[in-house]
């Protein structure tokens, strides 16, 4: 169980990685063609564009499970005991809620856009590839929320340095 | 742009509810249209005209809310939400719709249309027909074609031949028409989000832009791009695309009197273009730029060499229409 | 009452310490259930996807990456030792140093928590020891840090031209000049403690070979500046562009130059990145869906009309905008901010004449000082990472500067020619 969160954590990273250096690169050659070589190629704006979709989506998912997306405390640090817990887990099933939500909304507009057939102006690609970012990083999202949830109430013996709980 | 501004035409439309349940007769119904220009563009300002028309021909029983600037989303967007039946109207470029109706591709072609008339003949006949019935299985109603009209070159430098486009980079559409026929005049098109193209003419990151006449007046262009050259190298239409939710609160008894007034809208647009292109133009002269002529004809022939070249197809039936829609003005 | 739900529950979302983000989301979703705005909640997903369907948003990403490579890679370093062989000389003149590195800090990063976290984690600890008071030096690097987005290149400054089809070169320029004006006044006020409250005295001049090795060593940091603008000036890049040049000059220098960032780094300085970038992207994505319904339920058109009805002067106007915006700013992140309320409150003040520039460094200036004022108060979270002291004590430590900043910030409001002096 533990391998498979992990292999698919390795997953995650590198694809955050890897969508990022395409929204470098792209940039990148972009310059140095227009200024350089004048060779008439577009679309590397658009494939930097939908590599950020994917980098944004997948980034929330990690700030979300790490605490790093910003959410006022100053309500829940006058709290102690079990009125803090319970502000918490409200919180959390608030985040799990929502993002149940969109999944389903997110899964329903990539069908649609299959069933449609849009494609991208630039690289006419289907718009059901840049649109599979959501479903893909909801999905994550309320998996992974749920397991924090339940970890609120069952605390880890020993903990496996997954980035811990967030208020 | 995308500066937001939302004004209502007619009297009865308050912010607020468009969804309104059953339209038993008597009761108003409130449509929202949105536009990606300012409230001041012609295509707006056709929109305005346009609810005018509505609620005289309805007796006010249907109005329209203009939300112009873009503050309910982009072109593509819009139509998305109007699929959805989350928007009443929404309004796109033709090119904007070939996304959705891949057959659409015929219009952006570069010298398509010899005039406007032939243009108008098209969307008004039998290229009309076939783009409606497609937009519907997507959940559309094409109830009128506005247009921006003939597009033209702003350059810094002038343009008056074929030759002049030599290395000149020109921020295009992202389309693949619009891009293949400034690559067969000799410039380079490149692909550049619209805020960056003012600061891009203006440090010369690009040489060039294209759009109606009077979009470089109001854009600002014209600061730098002290040269228009009547290129009138391709046409775009604007379409009105009606949700169904939308299209079924209209009362039967109102359906004929509702598209008649659209259209008589629609021709007041294509109208005011012509004449804020005219005036774009006058303005634009006192401002300290130069129209310049070009031999279209020439350029006409190096975009088809291209098209042959590319190999660029399309739907046999849709070219018939076409076909049909020039013959009928010649 | 619309209006009502949309705010009340967002407020309600926020106090339960929800992420602001999802706070925005679920406020819309509320509302969309429970008001009467007649359209379906699956609007929500569909705009979230396009706020994030643009290509100028792109540069916040960049910048943020920038910005986590130059600290990683030796650049903030660099500009200190810098700063101080410049001026490290006179009594408080560590403080003055501070001043002048989150000024040139902010010239190659976009945001105020960056310069904080960056130059903060630098100079902070070294005075502490020398004796600075713990917390004037604190407040002071939340105030400085506020140079991050005024002087270029500048996020929001990004987010506004994209609302507002401005030029992102012309705000730039105007930034410049408003940025130079609050580090003198910054200086101005150190100077001026720093003698009132007896911080310690400067360090010895150092000798000139030391100071041309420190000028050599920041010579690679100081190059992204001119890069970034010489780059836009020049023609050769698009303002989106020159910020993954950013990225690209930050990779070699910190690779190449200074030899600081193993490529084995990379994979951690992009995840950060990723990470911190996501945070403002995703508050714009959901932010969109909240500012279509502010519109779309007429909300924004309620607010147009009650202030044209006050049939404000420009001058009057542009007052209230920056009395509106700081009340914003002090419970809603800066770029949130931004996305709500540029569209609605932009369009007036054309109707008025107002130049977009000047309006929008109202906007901006306006945005940095909410990162100073608690609650949400980004600026003060990350001083107080880098010197472990409590939001209160930074709160008091940092008012008078806070006051000056404040000081530039209305004479802004006021008088257009400090914004435009450069531009027209
Ligand atoms: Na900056
Ligand atoms: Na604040």
């Amino acid at each position: 169980m533990k391998k498979i969160f992990k292999g698919l954590q390795q997953i995650e990273n590198w694809t955050i990685i890897i969508t990022f250096a395409i929204m470098v690169i792209a940039c990148f050659i972009q310059v140095v063609n227009r200024n350089i070589f004048k060779i008439p190629v577009t679309g590397f704006e658009e494939a930097a564009k939908y590599a950020m979709i994917y980098m944004v989506m997948l980034g929330t998912e990690m700030g979300l499970r790490d605490g790093t997306q910003v959410s006022v405390t100053a309500v829940v640090d006058k709290l102690h005991g079990t009125a803090r817990k319970a502000v918490q887990v409200i919180a959390k099933v608030i985040v799990i809620g929502f993002s149940a939500f969109l999944l389903s909304e997110s899964w329903a507009m990539v069908l649609k856009q299959i069933q449609i057939g849009q494609l991208s102006p630039g690289l006419r690609m289907p718009m059901a590839v840049p649109y599979a970012a959501m479903p893909i990083a909801f999905a994550l999202i309320t998996v992974i929320q749920i397991y924090y949830l339940i970890r609120i109430f069952v605390p880890e013996k020993k903990d496996d340095s997954q980035g811990g709980e967030q208020a | 742009g995308s500066s937001g501004s939302s004004s209502s035409a007619g009297s009865a439309a308050s912010g607020g509810s468009s969804a309104g349940g059953s339209s038993a007769s008597g009761e108003t119904i409130t449509f929202k249209m949105s536009f990606v220009d300012p409230e001041s563009s012609p295509y707006a300002q056709g929109g305005l005209k346009i609810a005018e028309e509505v609620a005289a021909a309805t007796d006010g029983r249907i109005q329209i809310e203009v939300v112009a600037g873009g503050s309910l989303g982009g072109e593509r967007d819009t139509v998305e939400l109007a699929m959805g039946n989350n928007l009443d109207i929404a309004t796109a470029a033709n090119s904007v719709m070939t996304n959705f109706i891949p057959e659409m591709a015929i219009l952006d072609q570069a010298y398509l249309w010899d005039n406007a008339d032939q243009a108008h003949a098209a969307v008004d006949g039998p290229v009309g027909d076939l783009i409606e019935a497609k937009a519907e299985a997507l959940g559309l109603h094409v109830i009128g074609y506005m247009e921006s009209g003939f597009r033209n070159t702003f350059s810094t430098k002038p343009i008056e031949s074929i030759s002049d486009f030599q290395g000149v980079t020109i921020r295009t559409m992202e389309n693949q028409y619009h891009q293949a026929a400034f690559e067969a005049f000799g410039a380079m098109p490149v692909a550049m989000s619209a805020n960056d193209v003012f600061t891009a003419l203006q440090q010369g990151t690009i040489d060039a832009a294209e759009n109606a006449t009077v979009n470089c007046l109001n854009n600002g262009f014209y600061e730098i791009t002290k040269h228009i050259t009547n290129t009138q190298h391709a046409f775009v239409y604007i379409l009105l695309c009606m949700s169904d939710d939308a299209w079924n609160k209209i009362p039967e008894d109102l359906q004929q009197p509702f598209m008649e007034a659209v259209q008589r809208g629609v021709e007041y647009e294509r109208d005011l273009l012509v004449s804020e292109n005219e005036r774009a133009a006058a303005e634009l002269e006192e401002l300290g730029v130069t129209f310049h002529e070009i031999d279209t004809a020439e350029l006409k022939a190096a975009y088809q060499a291209k098209a042959a070249e590319k190999g660029f197809t399309f739907d046999p039936e849709w070219q018939a229409a076409v076909d049909e829609a020039i013959q009928s003005v010649a | 009452m619309t209006g009502i739900i949309l705010f009340g529950s967002f407020a309600l979302l926020l106090a339960l310490s929800v992420p602001i983000a999802l706070s925005l989301g679920v406020a819309t979703m509320v509302t969309i259930l429970f008001g009467d705005v007649g359209v379906g909640v699956n609007i929500i997903a569909q705009r979230i996807f396009g706020g994030l369907d643009s290509t100028s948003i792109m540069a916040i990403a960049f910048f943020v990456l920038a910005g986590n490579l130059m600290c990683k890679g030796g650049i903030s370093r660099r500009i200190c030792d810098f700063a101080q062989s410049l001026i490290g000389n006179v009594r408080g003149g560590m403080a003055v140093a501070l001043v002048v590195a989150c000024g040139f800090f902010a010239a190659l990063s976009g945001s105020a928590p960056a310069t904080v976290v960056a130059i903060g984690g630098m100079l902070y600890p070294d005075m502490v020891r020398m004796g600075y008071p713990k917390d004037r030096t604190a407040g002071l690097l939340v105030v400085s840090g506020g140079l991050g987005p005024i002087i270029p290149p500048s996020i929001v400054m990004v987010v506004y031209c994209t609302i507002t089809s401005a030029s992102v070169g012309d705000m730039f320029t105007s930034g410049m000049a408003i940025g130079l004006t609050i580090m003198v006044v910054l200086i101005i006020e150190v100077l001026f403690f720093a003698n009132k409250e007896k911080w310690p005295a400067g360090t010895k001049r150092p000798p000139l070979g030391e100071f041309f090795r420190s000028f050599l060593g920041a010579i690679p940091a100081l190059m992204l500046p001119i890069i970034i603008l010489g780059g836009i000036y020049s023609g050769l890049l698009t303002p989106t562009e020159s910020s993954a040049i950013a990225v690209v000059w930050s990779l070699i220098a910190g690779i190449f130059i200074y030899r600081e960032i193993k490529i084995s780094d990379l994979y951690q300085i992009f995840i950060d990145s990723a990470k911190g970038a996501s945070m403002v992207l995703f508050i714009i994505a959901t932010s969109t869906a909240f500012a279509w319904l502010f519109t779309y339920a007429g909300i924004s058109k309620q607010l147009v009309d009650l202030v044209l009805n006050m049939h404000l002067s420009a001058t009057m106007f542009c007052l209230v905008v920056a009395i509106i915006l700081l009340i914003f700013g002090t419970f809603l992140e800066g770029i949130a901010t931004c996305v709500l309320l540029v569209p609605v409150l932009w369009p007036i003040a054309q109707s008025l004449g107002v130049d977009v520039i000047h309006f929008g460094m109202i906007v901006c200036i306006a945005n940095v000082v909410g990162t100073m004022t608690p609650p949400v108060a980004v600026n003060i979270f990350s001083a107080s990472t880098v010197s472990k002291l409590s939001m209160g004590e930074i709160v008091k430590g940092q008012v008078p500067f806070f006051i000056g900043y404040v000081a530039v910030f209305f004479a802004v409001v006021l008088f257009p020619q400090l914004s435009l002096f450069l531009v027209k």
